[in-house]
């Protein structure tokens, strides 16, 4: 087998920066492999991705130097256009990669690019399609796909043009449980079929089927080599901004031989070892029933006028004060649209949602924003302002404050989510991490009881999902109620007391944390499954949610 | 809401090449100007309606009704204090109508909605990805026909965006509801700017992932879609410009008219 | 004039065409029901706000994602039809003009392209230019809609020239909150996306200028309210002098 990619000296500094975004890169990938790139937001894994189809240095500009190579053809002085039957790119967000108005004329797209006659084209659609199991999805529009089938369309577009090496850079990141699951099912079957496969990933779970991993920091590559090897130096994955494997963490830890990657190695190495011995698990976590009822939906039905569907069916739910609750689900299962009802943005059509005992209806607009807060998955789509400041002004303008309380309240929410002194920066400048906790600040300065987040994880790496979410348990301990939609179990496992699982439109399972993770046979009804570390603590028997309360529960046996 | 009006039936008129379907309907759009006589006029929008019924566009009629009856209402209203004729009927001052613009403002009506008849029967037929196609066999080239479609796949999206934008801002207090016009138009800013800043954003993701797939607005490249003029097509075609000529030349020997303008 | 067909050459000219008219689109499809003017003809456009913006900030690239953008917009409607072609044109100009005239309508312009936001200069610029683009869309549409048969020519181009105006004027807070965004953070600013040599120079931009400032205001005022009498010829006429004034941008 020969080199597929081989990268000699790569440095390349955007145009008008100044921090080089690669550094002295280099790296060798054989012909078949499967390479895993991690690493914190802002460490040049894009970049990097960019620099194997040309993109970088000749669509974006900059200083180049060093050579890249594939398949022997120095990519620096190919055009885009000529790289791309041999490198084929998909990106995170799939609403960007696809431009045609029906599937299987976006996969015509590219064969069509590169001049092939029609019944080769037929043939390409054909085999592709079918190899991402979207056969029957021929005549769709892209726009009516779920997020996975987008994504997978995608990704069957770009083999369309069969390029010997497939790059996907962050390919799951804005997916659901079932669109990732159905991603990296055929990222699985490309790389049985033996072909070189460079794909971005956070998840060590995936990392660990690769042939090689990556590890970048600022710009360099820090470790390459076999997962076992890279995965395992739990202080480097740390200073990458690496989430680190839970089972290998918790092993060292608790100074357990072996090096498992994955629960069921885990298990392996417990029972070959006699580590632990597994017992029933007690459920029966603690809840809030005591304490007053802030949020009452009662049985509310709601169709969406315009679609006719029924997204929610015969809900009914208290939240009482001083709740953590993760409220999560497929995409469609109604979470969002239940969330959106808490705060009065959806009317029931059937049923009532009461705040502290009134009906939601019968309160203004504008006082809700004070009382129910709901900060949107995306930023970007509140953000207007041209200051940190006015933006998270806004709602108490709207709600005619005076200047002075303004100023104060504004102050205070900046130091919540750890922006103060960015008063007077522009938004759109900011991070999205940063981006982010503008949103959430905005919202915080009405002060409201009660503050729902869609998604407040998604696009973040893991130091900043840390960060977020830790500055979320310190709005909880200062009494706010915090309702979250999410998708990452882990999240769900370590901060939420409460969590409600929805599908098709209905609770299917509402309980204490614990306790919920506990039923992983429900959880598959809704595709779900618990996080990694849970899965090992089902078969312990632990009731433990952290790392280190688990660490705890077992020195303690 | 489906924003598209294709209808996805099998008819006869669904088959045409799409070349057929743009020349045809260009066609119909000229008939419908020939005459401005009520009467001819109407005969005209009674065979659109067969043409529809035919197609099996009319749920599309039936969801444009509204739009239909204004339109009709609205020119009868308004043409007869602008187009002026010799038979005085009425006058109120400097105003006054007279009984051809009368019959003149009728027949506008009928014509506009002959227009958006003969607009609906096409679309009701023709798919996104046949108009695009159709366009560029006419000649059209390639990177303005691309950004027409491209804009078309991006409407939905954009629109979504937009929803989710307006209930983010009203989560926040703000009230577009309320206010004069001016305070109103204000409140469009904190709803605009986002959709702007979000849509932009994607220039440089779709720029990217286009040239990745190996686009070159000025390269020669092949065509997934080969659609073929069939017999039909010529047919259609020979048949609406035969029907063409042979309205026109009435009006030319002075029928169908109540004025002497188009 | 060059620029609006050498920028097919360059592909994030193209997406920022579709993604132009992709905007006005969606804005014209979700306010469509709230207020119409003239049923199925005009209604008050909230989307207006958008096609000077573009211009300023996109050129080439707003006059035609200007024009499919509302042509997308007679699509969905269900208004497509003969008066499409107008409304491709007067929108085509709505995103041109601006942009175009910046520069060239001297002395009032001082011929730089970039926008200094902070200068009141500007802002008389930006305020004289939404009158003009907008009366000059309006002379077009309405000329084209008298002869179909379809409005009146003074009501239509009184009410478009009005509305489009108010709605540039609002754009003028939309331009204030991106620009620094466009044309730092995104560096999406027409000229910076453009090579040099496929923008060229104008052939007459002064003159151009002055005489799209004749038509369009003249066209407007005279067939709207002095001689509307002649109102069809007024509008041809009229249409030809803004037309002509274009090529010589």
């Amino acid at each position: 087998m020969g080199a597929a990619i081989s990268l000699q000296d790569l440095s390349f500094t955007y145009a008008e920066t100044t921090r080089p975004a690669l550094r002295n890169i280099n790296g060798h990938i054989e012909e078949g492999t499967f390479v895993v790139v991690m690493g914190h937001e802002g460490a040049g894994k894009s970049t990097l991705c960019y620099s194997l189809n040309a993109l970088v240095p000749r669509f974006f500009r900059g200083e180049y130097c060093g050579k890249v190579l594939v398949h022997g053809v120095e990519v620096a002085k190919a055009r885009i256009a000529e790289m791309a039957p041999r490198v084929g790119l998909v990106l995170q967000d799939f609403e960007a990669q696809l431009f045609s108005t029906s599937v299987e004329l976006e996969m015509a797209f590219g064969p069509e690019n590169l001049g092939l006659p029609r019944d080769e084209i037929e043939q390409r659609i054909d085999r592709y399609l079918r190899f991402v199991g979207l056969a029957d999805m021929r005549r769709r529009e892209p726009a009516s796909l779920s997020g996975g089938q987008k994504q997978r369309l995608a990704i069957a577009s770009v083999l369309a043009l069969e390029p010997a090496v497939l790059v996907m850079d962050e390919p799951t990141t804005d997916l659901d449980p079932i669109g990732r699951e159905e991603v990296l099912s055929v990222a699985d079957t490309l790389r049985q079929e033996r072909r070189t496969l460079l794909v971005v990933e956070q998840d060590p779970e995936v990392a660990t089927d690769a042939d090689q991993v990556w590890l970048m920091r600022e710009g360099e590559i820090v470790a390459q080599g076999p997962p076992r090897q890279v995965l395992t130096d739990l202080d480097l994955l740390e200073r990458c901004g690496v989430q680190p494997p839970p089972t290998l963490a918790l092993f060292r830890a608790l100074n357990w031989p072996g090096q498992p990657l994955t629960p069921e190695e885990a298990i392996a190495l417990i029972q070959q070892h006699g580590l632990a011995r597994p017992r029933p698990l007690k459920v029966g976590g603690q809840t809030a029933d005591g304490r007053p009822v802030i949020l009452d939906v009662q049985d509310v039905d709601y169709i969406y006028p315009a679609r006719e569907v029924e997204a929610l069916k015969g809900v009914s739910l208290q939240i009482r004060e001083g709740e953590f609750v993760a409220l999560i689900g497929q995409n469609g299962s109604g979470k969002t649209t239940l969330a959106k009802h808490l705060n009065g943005l959806l009317k029931p059509t059937r049923g009532e949602v009461l705040y502290r005992g009134r009906p939601l209806q019968e309160i203004r607009r504008t006082e809700i924003a004070h009382q129910v807060g709901y900060v949107f998955q995306n930023p970007d789509h509140q953000i207007f302002s041209n200051t940190v400041r006015e933006e998270v002004s806004f709602s108490l303008k709207m709600a005619g404050l005076d200047e002075k309380t303004i100023r104060e309240r504004v102050a205070e929410a900046l130091e919540v989510v750890g922006l103060s002194g960015y008063e007077e920066e522009v938004p759109f400048t900011l991070t999205k991490g940063e981006r982010q906790r503008v949103a959430v600040a905005s919202v915080l300065a009405a002060q409201p009881e009660v503050i729902i987040l869609d998604e407040p994880t998604t696009g973040l790496d893991y130091r900043h999902q840390r960060n977020m979410m830790e500055m979320l348990r310190a709005l909880h301990r200062r009494g706010h109620t915090v309702i979250i939609i999410t998708h990452s179990m882990w999240v769900t496992a370590e901060y939420a007391e409460r969590v409600i699982v929805m599908k098709d439109g209905q609770i299917l399972l509402d309980a204490p944390t614990r306790d919920a993770f506990a039923e992983e046979r429900i959880l598959a009804e809704a595709s779900l499954r618990p996080p990694t570390l849970l899965r090992l603590g089902n078969y312990l028997g632990t009731s433990a949610l952290t790392q280190e309360a688990m660490v705890e529960e077992l020195r303690s046996l | 809401m489906n924003i598209f009006l294709y209808l996805d039936e099998n008819t006869w008129f669904h088959r045409l090449d799409s070349r057929t379907k743009i020349l045809g309907v260009l066609l119909l759009f000229c008939m419908a100007m020939v005459f401005n006589h009520p009467l001819y006029v109407a005969g005209f929008a009674l065979g659109l309606v067969w043409l529809a019924a035919a197609a099996k566009a009319l749920p599309n009629f039936w969801r444009v009704r509204y739009l239909l009856f204004l339109l009709v209402a609205f020119s009868t209203l308004l043409w007869p204090f602008f187009a002026k004729g010799p038979t005085p009927l009425w006058s109120w001052g400097r105003l006054q109508v007279s009984r051809e613009s009368l019959l003149y403002a009728i027949a506008m009506g009928l014509r506009l909605a002959s227009f958006v008849g003969a607009g609906l029967i096409f679309l009701s037929i023709t798919t996104n990805e046949e108009f695009t196609q159709g366009l560029i066999r006419l000649r059209l080239p390639y990177p303005i026909a691309f950004a027409f479609s491209t804009a078309l796949r991006l409407v939905p999206t954009f629109a979504g965006a937009g929803a989710t934008i307006v209930q983010a801002q009203i989560s926040r207090g703000l009230d577009v509801e309320s206010g004069n016009i001016f305070q109103r138009a204000g409140k469009f800013i904190p709803l605009a700017v986002p959709l702007f800043i979000y849509a932009i954003r994607h220039t440089n993701m779709l720029a990217m992932a286009l040239e990745s797939k190996g686009f070159n607005p000025g390269a020669p490249r092949t065509w997934y879609y080969d659609p073929q003029m069939r017999r039909a097509d010529y047919l259609v075609l020979a048949l609406l410009t035969a029907l063409f000529l042979g309205m026109l030349s009435l009006r030319l020997q002075g029928y169908g008219q109540v004025l002497p303008r188009l | 004039m060059k620029p609006l067909g050498t920028m097919w050459k360059n592909t994030r000219m193209i997406i920022l065409v579709a993604v132009c008219a992709a905007i006005y689109a969606a804005a014209l499809i979700a306010f469509k029901t709230a207020i119409p003017l003239i049923p199925g003809i005009t209604e008050v456009r909230v989307a207006n706000i958008f096609p000077m913006v573009f211009s300023l900030l996109f050129g080439p690239a707003a006059a035609w994602g200007s024009a499919i953008g509302n042509l997308i917009g007679d699509i969905f409607g269900g208004t497509l039809g003969p008066g499409s072609v107008f409304g491709f044109i007067g929108n085509f100009l709505l995103g041109y003009l601006p942009y175009a005239m910046w520069t060239t309508l001297k002395p009032i312009a001082d011929g730089k392209r970039e926008l200094a936001l902070q200068n009141w200069r500007s802002w008389v610029l930006y305020i004289l230019l939404a009158l003009i683009s907008s009366a000059a869309c309006a002379v077009v549409i309405a000329t084209g809609l008298e002869a179909l048969g379809m409005v009146p020519y003074p009501i239509l181009s009184s009410i478009i020239t009005i509305n489009d105006t108010v709605g540039s004027l609002i754009g003028g807070l939309l331009l204030l909150a991106v620009y620094g965004v466009v044309r730092r953070q995104l560096r999406l600013i027409w000229w910076d996306v453009m090579d040099p040599e496929d923008i060229g120079r104008p052939r007459a931009g002064t003159l151009g200028a002055w005489l799209v400032v004749v038509g369009a205001l003249g066209g407007w005022i005279l067939g709207a309210y002095l001689l509307s009498g002649q109102a069809l010829v007024i509008g041809i006429i009229a249409s030809i002098v803004i037309l002509v004034g274009c090529f010589l941008l």
